[in-house]
């Protein structure tokens, strides 16, 4: 009796799906993995710099402890191993002031990533607002808001940038704000169109007919449909945020020359190409890495999560 | 098609003015006011100390005087005639020093571009008519991965290359294309290749991409089974086609390299538009700002109403449904 009962349980765990929330993350993570090996690999090449940053400065790995950032002269001394190469006990080598540069590159990555979650969220709040008040709401308004679209999609982004800085100084919540309003009015000319093919749709007339509110139809309906494509622009806004940030260093228009961002280090490393290259190699090898898993990420969430595509999605 | 070609001109005129209008509100208005004081006071105190007039002089040299519609129209019809104002560093005209400034930059974005199609072009072909085949996937992925890379990243890359193991370094001076026209080619030569191999990556994808499309056409077929080699399959009827939407990409590259060129000039040490606009603000130079801001933008602009005029040349489609 007792094995009947085994096996009866047994078979019911065999159905058994993820139930609690992080195991259903963890599964869904698993199954992304399998579908799209690519797209996994970019996005470990993107979060290992992000976990990297956060979570830093200190942290054991045991193959490898992240170094604290040594801005005080108690913690290096001043001139000591000037300019080493990369060693066993600094894998990137130290920079013109015998700082450790890994911890410098690692402390880097904060800002630029807390700028582009900060493009993104503004962005993404102005380009669905705008979008479904226009696409959705007010016809008249809608016109003339694609009129003003244009005309600042026109408006070149580093030109602005660097005009707008030489004003305001070169801050994070300017470079923030700017980009963010930018970004926010060239996306929701993508949205607008994928908002006017839904709202097109019978079901959507069909949702109205029964008595939904409007907010209904926009959460419900319109929102998940409009939502993959803010998830890729996020994956993408991140690396690209860390692009503007590290050109605008190179001109000469970065934040805060005492911070170590990757753009700084990078602008600071031209002096020395010939005697100290990994100066250079290292901050451009991250940068490549966070854009080419943003690319491969944003490119596989894309397929996955495009409703349009049959067989797609969860 | 005449009168769609007259729309869009003259459509042109009040989106300059629209955007001049928020140019020089946004330059104007926003904080600190009086730019004049600013750059003064923070490139030269001692002037403004002993000479109280300074100030004053300059703001009606500037016509920064009066209300704030009649600065603008004042700057604005200045700007229109060709008077650009003086730049506050180096007293000289600024029409003077943009001239010499704008062949720099638009020689890097034009031959960029050029190098840029002449590197994509072919091996895009190759990817296309190869597909998935070896070759195929090979340029797939290096084009890929080159997409990845920055312009300015792979500058630094390919400069720190050459300092390590040739010990070069791009020179300072500048050598015109008339003056000196080897050395010219020299220093050209970098910065335009970086431009090409950095942009090459989209491009070669975009390429296969089109070409696979025009090749599953049923006019391809029909080519192919009237018995037409491969290679006139390819050259006469295929190429043709993918000729519009190329002219579109262009179109939009050439306008993103001229604004993009911004860092490598600054990287290379050419005396372009970027590099012009980047000193003029970093030393607090608002005409030379305001200017050159203004300038890019209606570059910009112009550049995307060719595209569109010459997309509607081409393709009459296009014409007689906007033009309707």
């Amino acid at each position: 009796m007792t094995t009947s009962i085994e096996q009866s349980d047994l078979e019911l765990w065999k159905d058994a799906r993820p139930r609690t929330l992080i195991a259903r993350i963890i599964s869904g993570l698993i199954t992304f993995g399998r579908r799209k090996p690519l797209g996994a690999f970019g996005g470990i090449l993107l979060f290992i710099p992000i976990i990297l940053s956060t979570f830093g400065p200190g942290l054991n790995l045991g193959i490898v402890t992240v170094p604290r950032l040594t801005q005080d002269s108690e913690d290096y001394t001043l001139g000591e191993g000037v300019l080493e190469g990369p060693s066993s006990s600094h894998i990137m080598g130290r920079d013109t002031l015998g700082r450790d540069y890994f911890a410098r590159i690692v402390e880097g990555g904060r800002l630029s990533f807390i700028i582009g979650w900060g493009v993104f969220a503004l962005s993404s709040v102005i380009s669905t607002t705008l979008t479904i008040v226009s696409a959705y709401f007010i016809r008249s308004l809608d016109l003339i808001l694609q009129r003003g679209i244009e005309i600042v999609g026109f408006l070149p982004e580093l030109i602005l940038l660097v005009a707008i800085f030489s004003i305001y100084g070169a801050t994070p919540i300017t470079l923030i704000v700017t980009l963010g309003l930018l970004r926010g009015f060239n996306s929701s000319r993508i949205l607008r169109s994928l908002v006017i093919q839904v709202r097109a749709m019978p079901y959507i007339e069909a949702a109205h007919m029964i008595g939904a509110t409007n907010v209904r139809v926009i959460a419900r309906h319109i929102l998940p449909q409009v939502g993959f494509l803010i998830i890729v622009t996020a994956t993408n806004g991140l690396a690209q945020a860390v692009l503007v940030e590290s050109g605008l260093a190179i001109i000469g228009f970065g934040l805060d020359p005492n911070y170590p961002t990757l753009g700084n280090l990078l602008n600071g490393s031209r002096q020395f190409l010939r005697t100290a290259p990994y100066l250079a190699l290292f901050p451009g090898l991250v940068i490549f890495m966070l854009l080419l898993g943003s690319r491969l990420l944003g490119d596989a969430l894309r397929d996955v999560l495009d409703p349009r595509q049959r067989g797609s999605g969860r | 098609m005449l009168d769609y070609t007259i729309r869009r001109v003259a459509l042109l005129v009040p989106t300059v003015i629209v955007g001049s209008v928020i140019l020089f509100l946004a330059l104007r208005l926003l904080p600190p006011k009086d730019f004049v004081e600013q750059h003064f006071i923070a490139n030269s105190p001692d002037l403004v100390l002993s000479d109280p007039g300074l100030l004053d002089r300059q703001r009606k040299e500037l016509g920064i005087y009066g209300p704030l519609h009649e600065q603008y129209f004042r700057w604005m019809s200045g700007f229109i005639t060709g008077d650009w104002g003086k730049s506050l560093v180096s007293q000289r005209p600024i029409s003077e020093e943009l001239v010499h400034r704008i062949p720099v930059s638009f020689e890097l974005s034009f031959i960029g571009l050029f190098f840029t199609w002449v590197i994509s072009f072919p091996l895009g072909v190759i990817a296309a008519v190869r597909q998935d085949r070896p070759a195929d996937y090979v340029l797939r992925t290096s084009a890929y991965a080159l997409d990845a890379l920055p312009s300015f990243v792979l500058g630094i890359f390919l400069l720190t290359f050459l300092a390590v193991n040739f010990r070069w370094a791009p020179p300072l001076t500048y050598s015109n294309l008339w003056d000196d026209p080897i050395r010219h080619a020299g220093i050209m030569l970098l910065p335009t290749l970086v431009i090409a191999v950095s942009s090459s990556g989209d491009l070669i994808r975009l390429t296969r991409t089109f070409l696979l499309e025009v090749l599953r056409q049923d006019y391809i077929r029909t080519a192919r089974s009237k018995g037409l080699p491969e290679h006139t399959v390819l050259l006469r009827h295929a190429m043709r086609n993918i000729a519009l939407p190329f002219i579109t990409i262009i179109g939009f590259q050439l306008p993103l390299l001229l604004t993009s060129s911004v860092i490598l000039e600054n990287l290379f040490s050419l005396p372009g538009m970027g590099r012009y606009l980047v000193s003029a603000a970093a030393s607090l130079d608002y005409p030379v700002v305001m200017t050159t801001t203004m300038f890019f933008g209606i570059v910009i602009l112009v550049t995307q109403l060719i595209t569109d005029l010459s997309y509607a040349w081409l393709d009459p489609r296009v014409s007689y449904a906007k033009g309707a």
